[in-house]
């Protein structure tokens, strides 16, 4: 196991923290679409056409929409970096990362590219019940290792997911990050991290933690750190396959796509740390 | 004589009860109907009919589909709406006409970018999930979502009603608000370029498509 200063210290372009990069970039980048996983979010119990609930506590900014002066949703001293990093993702998606994928997404049927995100989704389950259990998140968690256990069988290795489609159970879609930020820590300041896109200090530090319970990392610790990054590498590109213009459609939708996007991962971490979590 | 009085008493309450229960079912009937998430998901199912329609399907076809989803999106959607909680305080500065011509160009923004990129989703099952109400009942929530590729997208529409009709005024994607969005932006470009700068670039931008 590398000590934790071997993160970011010696050669910062080989180390796993900034190398691993290609990768969860992708995820954050698209906050519109999200990557949750099934059941996140609200609670799936899908009858509740009934009567409506009153709650005013959701209405209340609502009304403040004509006093509200230019919001400012988080602080970013750093941002000409920031827009810097940013324009260098920027590229690279554009150059490299949509090519290679929209080729791979030609090449490879959408049915074997979703048991390949159907794989690494399960072997991840260590950082969603982990944290599930963290947040209290009892039965959710519960339902996560279900999944875990019927989708490593009877999914073969989890390539598919009939937890989902035969069984209805949905899991959770929880971080480190999230965790931290319900335990009551501070986003910090923006920040836009190379590869790894729109993030903050809290999610920052998340990320590190999500490292060490994250399966996949131990072909760095155990084996070698090249094969490590193919393998990210490899699952980054499988999940841009499926989401090809998105970031095209956002670019065109927005007049400044860099604080869109800043203004929106905000909006969409925020939401997952304080979604409430109905079966609980 | 005392049981007919009795009886006519009975005949009373009977009576008394049917009108009470009535009188309840019919205002329950009033209090539900039409309901926002009835109505979001009549407009949700037409569009959805709309773009899985074989006869709309081919590439000659796609002007007409095109047209009629946008019709089905004006009726639930109010833009002027929308476009006065964008601009926030300076729509307030506003003339009419002025409003007018940005709230066209901020609906044909959205039209633009957001029909086009709903067609990948005709496919999937869209679940509906709760309702939740201001203590008033002129403004509710509704939490719908929808599985792509095994992963739940949560998208919430905020509705006002007006009339008989709840119109959206508001959509949140996975907790991003299209109206918050907007309304950072936009203030951005008026602080840096003025009113008539944001105009000229949603001009552009609605030109571009």
């Amino acid at each position: 196991m590398p000590k934790v200063m071997d993160l970011f210290s010696r050669h910062p372009w080989k180390s796993p923290l900034v190398a691993g990069m290609c990768f969860v970039f992708l995820g954050l980048l698209s906050p519109w679409t999200g990557h949750t996983a099934p059941g996140a979010g609200i609670g799936s119990d899908g009858s509740g056409i009934g009567y409506p609930l009153v709650e005013d506590s959701f209405f209340e900014e609502e009304d403040a929409w004509q006093e509200e002066e230019t919001a400012v949703l988080v602080a970013d001293p750093l941002e000409t970096w920031n827009r810097l990093v940013f324009s260098f993702n920027d590229l690279f998606y554009s150059w490299v990362m949509r090519p290679v994928a929209s080729g791979y997404a030609g090449v490879i049927p959408e049915p074997a590219r979703e048991c390949v995100s159907n794989f690494f989704h399960n072997l991840r389950t260590p950082i969603r019940l982990a944290n599930g259990l963290l947040q209290g998140k009892i039965v959710r968690s519960g339902n996560e290792l279900s999944r875990f256990v019927v989708n490593s069988t009877l999914g073969v290795a989890g390539l598919w997911d009939p937890a989902y489609h035969w069984l209805h159970l949905s899991g959770l879609d929880e971080d480190v990050g999230q965790t931290l930020g319900k335990y009551g820590m501070g986003e910090g300041i923006y920040l836009c991290l190379p590869f790894f896109g729109p993030s903050n200090l809290r999610d920052s530090l998340g990320l590190v933690g999500n490292y060490f319970l994250d399966p996949v990392s131990l072909l760095a610790i155990k084996y070698d750190e090249k094969i490590y990054y193919s393998v990210r590498s490899g699952e980054e590109l499988n999940k841009a396959s499926f989401r090809l213009d998105e970031y095209e459609s956002f670019k065109a939708a927005t007049f400044d796509p860099y604080s869109a996007l800043r203004d929106a991962s905000i909006m969409y971490r925020r939401q997952k740390v304080n979604d409430e979590d109905y079966t609980d | 004589m005392r049981l007919l009085k009795l009886k006519s008493r009975l005949l009373l309450v009977f009576l008394a009860l049917t009108l009470v229960v009535s009188w309840d079912s019919s205002l329950g009937v009033c209090a539900e109907d039409p309901g926002p998430m009835v109505q979001i998901r009549e407009t949700v199912d037409s569009i959805l009919l709309l773009m899985r329609d074989p006869a709309l399907a081919s590439p000659e076809k796609s002007g007409e589909r095109r047209t009629r989803i946008i019709k089905a999106v004006d009726i639930r959607f109010d833009f002027r709406e929308m476009s006065m909680r964008t601009l926030g305080k300076v729509w307030d500065e506003k003339s009419e006409e002025q409003r007018g011509v940005f709230q066209k160009l901020f609906a044909d923004l959205l039209k633009n970018n957001y029909i086009g990129r709903i067609e990948g989703y005709s496919n999937e099952e869209i679940s509906y999930h709760k309702v939740i109400m201001d203590k008033t009942g002129s403004r509710a929530m509704v939490f719908t979502s929808v599985i792509k590729n095994t992963r739940e997208i949560s998208i919430n529409y905020k509705l006002i009603l007006k009339g008989h009709d709840w119109r959206v005024y508001d959509v949140e994607i996975e907790g991003v608000s299209l109206v918050k969005n907007y309304r950072s932006e936009f203030s951005r470009i008026i602080s840096k370029e003025d009113y008539a700068g944001l105009i000229k670039r949603m001009e552009e931008k609605v030109r571009l498509e």
